[in-house]
């Protein structure tokens, strides 16, 4: 890595794109926010400064479809060990960091970075011992990246999975307690057990209150992540439970800044459980294991050689009699 | 399908009319149009027995007779109707709410005396005209026309026919055809609407029921139970006043025409007042009544449309959009059904790929972490076979070589609510069918089982 000196200007343009986070940002919009810092700066200037960063190894640097560059800042720690690093290194370095949560083999770096199979790999045992990578082993195949990323399959998470099976226990208790959660706050209390709650109601909850809620609950010592809690909220609304709608609560006389769009999002909704009553599958052929295939009107196993319509036949003789005895006087049968 | 369907209406044919006529109706259900002599042949019956078969079921509107030139002699074709026959099964519902639906005493028993006879008059038998006017005016009996007797199919062959006469100096070619047959579907002749003001009762005009109609009222009722179910009562009670209100109109299967909110306030009844303001949390106290109704009215609107609001004017102007609310109603038995027989997971599956369509195992793994267990998607396979075999689901090959091994094919899994519905419809009737199979077993002796004479009477309450 060439070792330049950092400018006072530089560390200003690298604040601005550290300000903006873990993301990459346009070099035009780059430009047009450093003009209230470093007004009158030319994009030449610019140029140069992003370049400089880039080879001190503050930055890192994509570029778009239409050939323009995007930007990202790295920390300072991170930096000053890149400068430590040689030029291939650097490079080496790069792949594994553009590899993100996916990580890169040491097969795929060869491909790409066409050196010496010995020299890559002292290269990547270098970097390790600076813990700027780290080694992974999700599927018995080596996967190199970054230190501090959780590679892809661990994300998914400590707490709902122990040995790479998910734990019912810990799914189901957890999805109890969000469905209980949702349901008392989807409908008022004090009132009428079917109470409901006016049109545009934006009292209903949201993502992060059910994550809140479950910390709250201190069901296990895991931190619990907002993904883990939507994947659960996920499977309530796949079971019908739940419902998740889009509400938006932009208020007009507000000044729009970045804060407000959290108020336009997703809540989510019980739905009133309610009971099941499918006529076809109270009769004995909605349960029966041969009604697709087996049970033909003349064959071995007919309606008229049966054995589960007796039995339901006889529950409802047994029903009626009841009924009459206690001079209900139902007019229809109520399976 | 059809094999489920045909016996099914055979039995039903059977209870009505016993297994001679049986008999007759079996061979036009498997044949299709046929004259007399042939229907005699194939049924086994003589020809005076098979004529009068063919009148009890002209009578009742289930056969359609049509008279066609045939070189020098005029001919009789015969063809029968498999949904007037599947028709017979709601009989039951018709009468038992009919006095509901008519809002008139009495109803019930002209329904049932309409049903039992197929066809009837008002001579002699009715005395309070308001009820014959009401049933007439809104359509719930329509008279009986000669050219009822004919199918739409013979319908049109007698148009095409009347146009190719037309035709003498050339011979038509195919497009020619078809242009004419185009203008005979419009020429088919359209029942003359009644004028207003008119006395419409005609003691010597026959009428029937008008089972469209029923099955409107029918499906307002399961659309009533349903926002019961999902929403509460005062909501069920303002969809039941929407829906009175359009249905004093011709029934669309499609969506209803629009209505003020003024008027579905002023038809909503003052009582339930008390019931609305225990059952839904206002923004703010003191709310009068029209504003309340129409928080119901908004919140129908957003809650799974059942409502949908057209526009502004008077106050907001809503539709109905039947074929969205029998979507629902159709995908929530469906889903009902699976929960039954195939669990949450079963559910789960149904529901994320109707959300998103086809995909892969691993796709599913992805979107639902709760599939994921060793063996690999296993119980995803398992689950999806399971669908499979009773032909819900079905399962797209993509493959990735040449040679299609299936080790490198991606197996996607797909569903379509469409097909599961008539898998269900199918099931449905095959079961009806078994229980009439069942219930003819008991009558006849054929099934050994004791304290035969209360289960014959637990089986007709069933029917």
């Amino acid at each position: 890595m060439q070792k330049s000196e950092v400018t006072e200007d530089d560390w200003m343009v690298w604040d601005v794109i550290n300000s903006r986070g873990q993301v990459f940002v346009d070099e035009i919009k780059i430009h047009e926010l450093i003009q209230e810092i470093l007004p009158d700066t030319s994009w030449e200037i610019f140029q140069d400064i992003l370049l400089n960063l880039y080879e001190v190894g503050l930055v890192r640097k994509r570029q778009t479809h239409d050939e323009r560059y995007m930007y990202q800042a790295r920390s300072k720690e991170t930096a000053t060990k890149l400068q430590a690093l040689e030029n291939h290194e650097f490079e080496i370095y790069e792949l594994i960091e553009n590899s993100e949560r996916k990580g890169i083999s040491k097969t795929d770096i060869q491909k790409q970075i066409k050196l010496v199979q010995s020299l890559v790999e002292s290269s990547l045992k270098n970097m390790q011992e600076q813990k700027l990578i780290k080694e992974v082993k999700p599927k018995t195949k080596k996967l190199y990246m970054l230190f501090d990323i959780k590679p892809h399959d661990e994300s998914l998470s400590r707490l709902l999975y122990t040995n790479g099976e998910p734990d019912t226990f810990v799914v189901e208790s957890l999805k109890s307690i969000c469905y209980n959660f949702i349901y008392r706050r989807s409908f008022p209390r004090g009132m009428d057990e079917d109470a409901i709650f006016y049109p545009n109601y934006n009292g209903y909850v949201t993502l992060s209150k059910v994550v809140q809620c479950v910390q709250e609950t201190k069901v296990t010592e895991i931190e619990i992540e907002e993904a883990d809690i939507k994947q659960i909220l996920d499977v309530l609304i796949f079971e019908g439970k739940i419902i998740k709608k889009f509400i938006s609560n932009v208020d007009p006389n507000s000044m729009k800044t970045d804060d407000n769009r959290s108020d336009s999002q997703f809540v989510y909704i019980a739905k009133r459980a309610r009971n099941i009553n499918n006529a076809w599958t109270q009769a004995p052929c909605g349960r029966c294991p041969f009604f697709e295939n087996e049970c033909t009107e003349n064959g071995e196993i007919s309606p008229s050689t049966c054995i589960f319509f007796p039995q339901w036949l006889n529950k409802a003789i047994n029903m009626i009699q009841n009924d009459e005895e206690n001079e209900k006087g139902k007019d229809t049968l109520d399976w | 399908m059809a094999q489920a369907l045909l016996r099914l209406c055979c039995y039903i044919i059977r209870d009505d009319f016993g297994p001679i006529i049986e008999e007759v109706a079996k061979v036009l259900l498997q044949k299709g149009r046929l004259p007399l002599v042939s229907i005699s042949k194939f049924s086994k019956q003589s020809v005076s027995k098979t004529r009068e078969c063919l009148f009890v079921l002209i009578q009742h509107n289930l056969v359609y007779w049509a008279e066609t030139r045939e070189g020098s002699r005029n001919s009789i074709h015969y063809s029968i109707d498999q949904n007037e026959v599947l028709a017979r099964v709601n009989f039951g519902i018709y009468i038992k709410y009919a006095n509901e639906w008519v809002r008139h005493r009495g109803a019930d028993e002209i329904t049932y005396y309409m049903l039992l006879n197929g066809k009837g008059t008002f001579n002699g038998f009715i005395e309070d005209r308001n009820i014959s006017k009401r049933t007439n005016s809104e359509r719930y009996l329509t008279p009986v026309r000669i050219t009822d007797s004919k199918s739409a199919q013979d319908k049109a062959s007698e148009a095409e026919q009347r146009e190719l006469a037309k035709v003498t100096n050339f011979i038509p070619t195919k497009k020619q055809m078809a242009e004419k047959r185009k203008i005979n579907f419009d020429s088919i002749e359209r029942p003359t609407k009644q004028q207003k003001g008119e006395d419409p009762i005609d003691e010597n005009q026959y009428y029937r029921v008008n089972y469209e109609k029923f099955n409107a009222k029918s499906r307002n009722r399961q659309i009533v139970e349903f926002v019961k179910a999902q929403i509460n009562q005062s909501a069920s009670i303002i969809a039941k006043v929407v829906l009175d209100i359009v249905d004093d109109e011709k029934p669309n299967d499609v969506e209803s025409y629009a209505i003020s909110a003024q008027r579905i306030i002023r038809s909503v009844p003052i009582e339930k007042t008390d019931l609305f303001n225990q059952q839904m949390q206002s923004a703010r106290r003191g709310v009068t009544r029209e504003i309340l109704i129409k928080q119901y009215l908004d919140y129908l609107v957003e809650y799974d449309d059942i409502l949908r609001k057209k526009d502004e004017n008077m106050g907001g102007m809503y539709i109905i959009r039947y074929n969205e609310i029998c979507e629902s109603l159709k995908k929530e038995i469906f889903e009902d059904v699976i929960m039954e027989k195939y669990g949450f997971k079963g559910v789960r599956i149904v529901r994320l790929l109707y959300e998103k369509g086809k995909l892969d195992e691993k796709a599913i793994v992805n979107i639902d972490e709760s599939f994921r267990s060793s063996p690999k998607a296993y119980r995803i396979n398992e689950r999806g076979f399971c669908t499979n075999t009773s032909n819900l689901s079905s399962c797209q090959e993509v493959p990735r070589s040449a040679d299609r091994a299936p080790s490198r094919t991606f197996y996607l899994w797909d569903i379509d609510y469409k097909k599961c519905y008539d898998v269900l419809l199918n099931n449905y009737y095959q079961t009806l069918a078994n229980i009439h199979q069942v219930r003819f077993d008991y009558e006849s002796g054929a099934s050994k089982t004791p304290r035969k004479e209360r289960k014959r009477r637990c089986i007709t309450t069933i029917e």
